[in-house]
């Protein structure tokens, strides 16, 4: 509770600290009066003005195109993968990897008008330097949609990971592959734009589900079956707060978010099936940089994160490392 | 400890006095003349038998002090007394073994458990019924319960050759109190007269020794009761056999599948074709670790789950006819792949490290992996392989010699 309070606090004096240093333009309001706003921004009125436009620049939608510069990913290591204890997440022996991807990015799209924000990434990667080359395709959708305060959101998501000749036993190796997906649904609140400046609380449950298969490749048989590792399904209850603050050059935005795994089909023993609670906690921060100021459609964008836990979604697909750097074309 | 001794010797005088020394051969089942009454053994070793017998009745154990399962290293052999009858057999045991229309002699059985040991077994299940109209208990009382082989434990005949009704083959109504009073009885006489005395190599767990069920699904109605009931009264650990293959579904069988303490599968059964047998059991034991899971977590109790790995099956030799489809491996490589895939079980899908159970003696239905006899019928042909000689003990070793 301490860190959400915190994080709130230390957004709002962020915010007034970047409005305070846009001198060149009058900052625009939110479509909505905020009354911490108000106190901070006084519109230029005089009775020479023009009539205004009425959908300034900065509250046109917004539409992002991400594409991920770094090529660091964490996953899950290749011991848990021969253990067969992927599935048990983090709270066990030591379990990420930071492995190296290349081949197709995994892009991002953002698109957002004030009450609504829409963002989707996916794509297809393969290792460049690990020890097993591993092949992951992943695709991610969220909307949010809000009336007055109210705030509607979804996500789900599907990850795929092949890795050929994962295990070898006593004469034959065995490719592995692991599915997942999920998804979950919140309500909120949201303050500000979601294309300027916003500060945004989420409660949300969902459901994920992970299965991992294995084939043997047995030369002189064919047509092998893939076989069942293991099949989990957890319930998803989470709890975000994020906020954005933009001005002309840069833009940054912090999100806190804890989530709790749940096992649907409750775990006898820790030992053999792994902890029936799990739980993420994280921090992450994204700083918008636009260099140029003649070519706003060049922007870059620094990703941060820290967590506090142990990574648990990566039981279902792997994710960032803690640091990424994207090349953002804004339109 | 002073008490009981004293107790014992009390009983064991007045039991002479009462009895005479020559109705005492006849008293005790763990010797070999009970069957004949001969009454060949001398006055000195009747009453030494009896003291024994005296003291195991007064003071029965509440934990067998025997081989742990969990320190089991290696395959499990079933191993049998049946006879040799090459008509009716698909698998041809070498003669150092077994000679046509014998059991194999106590020499035999020492030499199989020789042989298992030296192929990776790590414990002997002994095919055993304690209907005195077979004569088994005599029979292993002469081999020494098989003392060759190291740790075993019984396999419970209980479909055929029974005392229960109906006597061979078929389901057993255990709710019918002529059935469960002779599945008490047969309980009673294996935990006196083979767990008890020879509890320093019984295998079990948690100090409850391990009897097997190879067919428990076919004891019906309430099973599940009696059991409990047997539990109670001796530490015996049961394993049954044929519920995995699908959830159980009535309340009678829910039942008895709880009341079970572990599974281990006698048999892949009988397809045509053997690739897709071995692949139906990875995927039914996949399940049914699910289910005991759930089951574990509802009740609490774990329960523990043994692979099973068969080389092959054909009983087109058995007479009367069973018109079951044979089933060889069309490659060496196919059986390995079944070894392989239990071997990469053991621990998640199968308990760790125990098992698998494996056929070792029984010719009629060809899944025996004992030493055979390379004949024209057991070659290996193209696509087909049968794995004569000691093509089968070679790939147990392979995969399961643990020691």
């Amino acid at each position: 509770m301490k860190n959400i309070l915190w994080t709130m606090i230390m957004l709002c004096i962020f915010r007034t600290a970047s409005f305070a240093q846009t001198d060149a333009q009058p900052p625009v309001l939110p479509s909505e009066p905020i009354i911490s706003y108000t106190l901070f921004v006084q519109p230029h009125l005089t009775c020479q003005c023009l009539p205004t436009n009425p959908t300034p620049k900065e509250r046109a939608p917004i539409f992002f195109l991400d594409i991920p510069i770094s090529p660091f990913w964490d996953t899950v290591g290749a011991d848990r993968i021969k253990n067969r204890t992927i599935q048990f997440g983090g709270s066990a022996t030591p379990w990420k990897e930071t492995a190296v991807f290349g081949g197709w990015p995994v892009p991002r799209i953002i698109f957002a008008v004030s009450d609504f924000r829409a963002s989707v990434e996916g794509g297809i990667m393969k290792t460049q330097n690990a020890s097993l080359v591993r092949t992951m395709e992943q695709a991610y959708v969220t909307l949010d949609g809000a009336v007055w305060y109210v705030l509607v959101g979804a996500e789900g998501f599907f990850g795929q990971e092949q890795i050929p000749r994962a295990t070898k036993s006593v004469n034959f190796e065995a490719d592995f592959r692991r599915r997942s997906y999920g998804g979950q649904g919140w309500l909120g609140i949201k303050i500000g734009d979601f294309n300027r400046s916003f500060i945004v609380g989420r409660y949300g449950r969902g459901y994920a589900r992970t299965e991992g298969s294995t084939r043997f490749n047995v030369p002189s048989v064919d047509d092998l079956d893939r076989f069942s590792l293991y099949a989990e399904e957890f319930k998803i209850e989470s709890f975000s707060v994020e906020g954005k603050a933009r001005a002309k050059r840069i833009s940054q935005s912090v999100q806190f978010e804890r989530v709790e795994y749940q096992r649907v089909i409750p775990s006898p023993d820790p030992l053999r099936f792994g902890e029936n609670h799990l739980q993420d906690m994280r921090l992450e921060t994204e700083t918008e940089i636009t260099p140029f100021p003649r070519a706003r459609l060049l922007r870059g964008v620094v990703v941060l994160t820290k967590d506090f836990r142990n990574q648990n979604r990566l039981m279902f697909i792997n994710d960032y490392s803690s640091v990424r750097v994207f090349l953002r074309l804004a339109f | 400890m002073f008490k009981s001794i004293t107790a014992g010797f009390f009983v064991v005088a007045m039991s002479l006095v009462a009895m005479g020394c020559d109705s005492l051969s006849g008293y005790s089942p763990t010797s070999p003349s009970l069957a004949d009454s001969s009454g060949n053994l001398n006055e000195t070793s009747s009453i030494k038998e009896a003291v024994g017998d005296v003291a195991a009745d007064l003071e029965d154990p509440k934990t067998i002090n025997g081989v742990e399962f969990a320190t089991v290293r290696g395959w499990l052999a079933n191993i049998y007394p049946w006879e040799y009858v090459p008509e009716q057999s698909t698998v041809h045991p070498v003669s150092r073994l077994w000679n046509p229309r014998q059991q194999p002699s106590p020499f035999q059985v020492s030499e199989q458990c020789r042989q298992i040991r030296e192929f990776g077994g790590g414990a002997a299940v002994l095919e055993y019924s304690p209907n005195p109209r077979l004569g088994w208990h005599n029979y292993w009382l002469s081999t020494g319960f098989a003392n060759g082989c190291g740790p075993f434990f019984l396999l419970y005949e209980h479909i055929n050759g029974t005392r229960f009704i109906p006597v061979d083959g078929g389901p057993k109504d255990m709710s019918n109190p002529y059935n469960r009073q002779v599945f008490k009885d047969d309980i009673d006489f294996m935990f006196r007269n083979v767990i008890v005395p020879y509890q320093s190599r019984y295998v079990a767990v948690n100090g409850r020794a391990v009897i097997y069920l190879w067919s428990s699904v076919q004891m019906t109605g309430d099973f599940a009761s009696l059991l409990e009931e047997v539990k109670n009264e001796y530490p015996i650990f049961f394993i049954g056999s044929g519920e995995m293959w699908s959830a159980p579904r009535g309340a009678e069988d829910v039942a008895r599948v709880r009341a079970l303490d572990g599974f281990m599968e006698y048999t892949l059964g009988g397809r045509s074709n053997y690739l897709r047998a071995v692949q139906d059991y990875n995927r039914a034991s996949f399940s049914w670790r699910g289910y005991l899971r759930d089951l574990e977590t509802k009740t609490g109790k774990r329960h523990l789950f043994i692979p099973t790995f068969q080389a092959a099956y054909d009983d087109t030799k058995i007479i009367p006819r069973r018109n079951n489809p044979t089933m060889y491996a069309r490659s060496v490589d196919e059986v390995k792949y079944h070894a392989e895939m239990i071997r990469s079980g053991m621990g998640s899908v199968y308990d760790y490290l125990i098992g698998p159970f494996v056929v070792y003696g029984e010719l009629l239905e060809g899944a025996a992996v004992i030493e055979s006899q390379c004949l024209a019928a057991t070659m290996d042909t193209p696509g087909r392989f049968v794995g004569c000689g000691t093509a089968r003990l070679q790939i147990l070793k392979e995969y399961f010699g643990w020691r």
